[in-house]
């Protein structure tokens, strides 16, 4: 239902956007991953209409609606947006806020409306206080509930849980997710929290430096990077150079199973739950440096000439600092591009 | 609660009590008067025109300054204006001029003594109109700093989800700004009018009869103080009905910004065609309210020059700065005093002494300097008419302009300096002297440069309390412009100009140190 294509936007001298692609459908939810400064949140503001693209275009339900020539405004769009810091008007309160979005109602359905806004969000019994006087979980509800009110096509989350305390989040996130998916709303997530992108999103694009770096299910871009930066951003990975011929690699840990066939000189990326220590038995051998207990699981970093390699095992783990190993792969590695 | 040593309190009390003094007795002379006096006092067809003079004027300064004060806070805060800080520096310079000086260019530019410099005969600008254009030119920057500091506070994301919820622009700014901005236009108006209220020199200037103009003249001319001391009751009562809906004004509409708020900076509007026209008002703005007096009075100062006129303005000048400064330090002083013992000593007590301080401040100075006269002239004749009585009042007049910066700079200091330096062996007031002081410094000099301004500016105190034979600049001007003598009025509006300019835009550099 939205289309992006070549989006490019540049402020002053620095590209922010650069020249991106991507599709969200029906009902989907879509997830910007990526850190901060990594143009993310640029890209939501280009599709809402808060900034003007420099380049390409954005089509949703097939009218574009914004790129080079084109600019409707943001009120035209039919685009929901729900801000980090969930932006309720202080001088309203939590009832007149979510009826705000509704003016092209007649004034007595208007309330109603808002009403059940709220009922769908569990906070009816809060309908007059003033927002002030809320926790940011209930804040936040407000905010979802107000977006949804004109029946947007599409709504845009701008990191809405970031402002949470952590216990609240993950609870919250949940909630949001159920509610999007029991109204069949697409919508367009940013967010730099990995997990919750994994958790949240049907589809996932990681951003880097302006540009889409993969796109893909959570699955995929978790156990299948496509470049060094995609491994590292979404949890822990080791990268290793090594020399492919086919299904094998062969590196400074010793051989490696690839996903797909590669050949000649190759970086793969292979997770650090996916390795486990043996005792040296004529491989590779290398030299634990470093052991990290974490109450669930232990992280021993691993010497091999100068090479770190990082291997994560069960808490019950025996093995010492300084002891020798060899590290055997119960997965394939899978070959990625390293960042230019 | 930490009771405060009696050397701190002992003062702190006697200065709360020196500052309710005048106004128990004015209280006091005003109802020793038999009721038929006190009834033909109060009620009577003078006193409603007053009432009308006086409201009329607020009124139409308060928008006028609006229609100044807002799009000049908006174009230097939300449009791709270039020269902003000189823009914004415009917007506070008219503070540097007072409002006499304004009337004093006005009268002097129209009529058949403006002919002499212009060339043209403009109509006569006195009475309302005059009084309009001065206290409009003198007080809208005051409205310019609130608005300017809200429109900054203002989160653009609540405009940007008013457009994603299907607002055109000028809907947002009508449904969204506006309501955020609107303590802000209150509070300013209500300030503007405030120092409408409390003025004298201009309406004196301009001959335009309010309640404060009026006390003067009853003052001066007759000698029924009975009807002196009611005006002055009903402009106090005035004043604090005012000041009570500024009060509730700025707890009710306090928005609190909702959620973490992210500084997002201000995407600027950029002007477009609109620039041809916004350049040369804004600049016409600067040119009416700072350089067209400054060139009036430099024009009428070069006619009247000679030895005589200079040793005069010496005399005065020196008169001026000695009772200013002795002014600023004990104001300095005691706003230390009081800020020190109710941040370090917080309690009922300290609060309401706080409090207390505004007393004299918000009082109008010419109901406050008539509250001293009775007092000194019945109570203490002592100090009637003695350089020390004009002192106490100044000091007390101005005692809230010494607090703020004091207040903030002593808040800013962090906690148990002062015991870290006892704990190396300090004496109590050795600690305060080498850890508080020193970083209060700022806050002391922008304290003492406020005090120190207003007091050469200063003008119904000094007309009702000064000393025979004691000249302040303000006093000059004024009994001089009184007459229509332009001439002889424009040396001692010179210096007052050039202190002014000077002392403003030293406040603002060490009020940016400070920040």
């Amino acid at each position: 239902m939205l289309n992006v294509q070549n989006l490019t936007k540049t402020f002053s001298d620095t590209t922010v956007v650069n020249a991106i692609d991507f599709t969200v459908g029906e009902k989907e939810i879509f997830a910007l991953l990526g850190p901060s400064g990594c143009g993310k949140t640029t890209t939501l503001r280009l599709i809402a209409g808060f900034e003007k693209a420099d380049h390409g275009k954005i089509e949703l339900l097939g009218q574009p609606i914004g790129g080079k020539g084109t600019h409707v405004p943001p009120e035209k769009r039919g685009v929901g947006f729900v801000f980090q810091n969930y932006a309720l008007f202080p001088h309203l309160s939590v009832i007149q806020n979510v009826a705000f979005g509704l003016k092209d109602l007649p004034k007595a359905k208007r309330m109603k409306r808002a009403e059940e806004l709220l009922e769908m969000v569990r906070l009816q019994d809060l309908q007059h206080r003033s927002p002030q006087a809320m926790s940011g979980g209930e804040q936040q509800r407000v905010a979802l509930a107000r977006s949804m009110g004109p029946n947007p096509k599409l709504i845009l989350l701008d990191e809405p849980f970031s402002s949470l305390d952590p216990e609240l989040r993950e609870s919250t996130r949940l909630e949001v997710h159920k509610l999007l998916k029991s109204v069949k709303m697409s919508a367009i997530l940013v967010t730099h929290d990995t997990e919750e992108a994994l958790s949240f999103a049907d589809r996932i694009a990681v951003m880097r430096q302006g540009q889409i770096e993969q796109v893909g299910t959570p699955e995929e871009i978790y156990h299948k990077p496509e470049t060094a930066f995609v491994a590292n951003f979404l949890g822990q990975s080791n990268i290793i150079q090594g020399i492919a011929d086919g299904r094998r690699v062969q590196t400074q840990l010793g051989q490696l199973q690839i996903e797909s066939p590669a050949f000649g000189q190759v970086s793969v990326s292979i997770r650090p739950e996916h390795l486990v220590m043996e005792t040296p038995n004529g491989g590779c051998v290398g030299t634990v440096c470093k052991r990290d207990f974490k109450g669930s699981d232990l992280t021993y970093e691993i010497d091999f000439n100068d090479h770190r390699c990082l291997v994560q095992t069960n808490y019950d783990c025996p093995v010492q600092v300084g002891q020798s190993v060899e590290v055997k792969a119960v997965e394939s590695a899978v070959v990625v591009q390293e960042q230019t | 609660m930490r009771l405060p040593p009696w050397y701190l309190t002992f003062p702190v009390f006697v200065i709360g009590l020196i500052m309710l003094l005048p106004l128990g007795y004015l209280l006091l002379k005003a109802c020793s008067a038999s009721p038929a006096e006190i009834l033909t006092s109060v009620i009577n067809q003078r006193n409603l025109k007053l009432f009308f003079n006086t409201l009329l004027l607020g009124v139409a300064v308060v928008i006028f300054s609006t229609l100044i004060a807002s799009p000049m806070a908006w174009l230097t805060t939300n449009s791709d204006l270039k020269f902003k800080p000189l823009f914004t520096l415009a917007g506070v310079l008219p503070l540097a001029v007072p409002g006499y000086v304004t009337a004093y260019t006005l009268l002097s530019l129209t009529g058949f003594q403006g002919q002499q410099v212009l060339g043209v005969n403009l109509p006569n600008l006195s009475g309302f109109l005059g009084a309009w254009i001065a206290l409009t030119f003198s007080t809208f920057p005051y409205l310019f700093l609130n608005l300017r500091s809200a429109m900054f506070g203002v989160n653009p994301a609540l405009s940007d989800s008013a457009r994603s919820l299907g607002y055109s622009e000028w809907e947002t700014a009508w449904h969204v700004v506006f309501p955020q901005l609107r303590p802000a236009f209150l509070a300013g108006g209500l300030l503007v009018f405030l120092h409408v209220l409390g003025d004298f020199g201009v309406v004196s200037l301009m001959r335009y009869e309010t309640f404060s103009y009026a006390l003067f003249s009853q003052y001066m001319a007759a000698f029924d103080r009975t009807y002196a001391a009611w005006l002055a009751l009903i402009l106090i009562a005035f004043t604090c009905v005012l000041l009570v809906l500024e009060m509730r004004i700025l707890s009710k509409n306090q928005y609190r910004q909702v959620g973490k708020m992210q500084v997002q900076p201000i995407v600027p509007t950029p002007l477009g065609n609109w620039k041809w026209i916004t350049y040369p008002i804004l600049t016409s703005v600067v040119f009416g309210s700072v350089v067209v007096p400054t060139l009036t009075v430099l024009f009428w100062s070069s006619r009247g020059f000679n030895v005589s006129v200079l040793t005069k303005l010496a005399e005065v000048i020196l008169q001026s700065a000695s009772v200013s400064i002795i002014t600023a330090i004990l104001a300095t002083l005691i706003a230390l005093l009081i800020t020190y013992t109710s941040i370090h000593y917080p309690s009922t007590f300290s609060d309401i002494f706080e409090r207390l301080s505004y007393i004299g401040y918000a009082m109008p100075p010419l109901a406050f300097a008539l509250a001293w006269v009775f007092l000194s002239l019945h109570g203490f004749s002592l100090i009637y008419q003695t350089f020390w009585l004009l002192i106490v009042a100044y000091v007390l007049h101005f005692l809230a302009e010494a607090i703020g910066p004091v207040r903030s700079a002593l808040l800013q200091i962090p906690n148990h300096l002062e015991e870290a330096a006892r704990s190396l062996g300090s004496s109590p007031l050795a600690a305060f002297l080498r850890t508080t002081v020193p970083l209060l410094r700022n806050g002391l000099i922008v304290s003492f440069a406020f005090v120190f301004l207003a007091t050469m500016k200063e003008l119904p105190i000094t007309s009702l309390l000064s000393p025979i034979g004691f000249d302040t600049l303000a006093l000059r001007l004024w009994s001089h412009a009184e007459e229509a003598m332009f001439v002889e009025a424009a040396p001692y509006a010179l210096v007052l100009i050039v202190v002014s300019l000077l002392f403003v835009s030293t406040i603002l550099f060490k009020e940016s140190e400070v920040a």
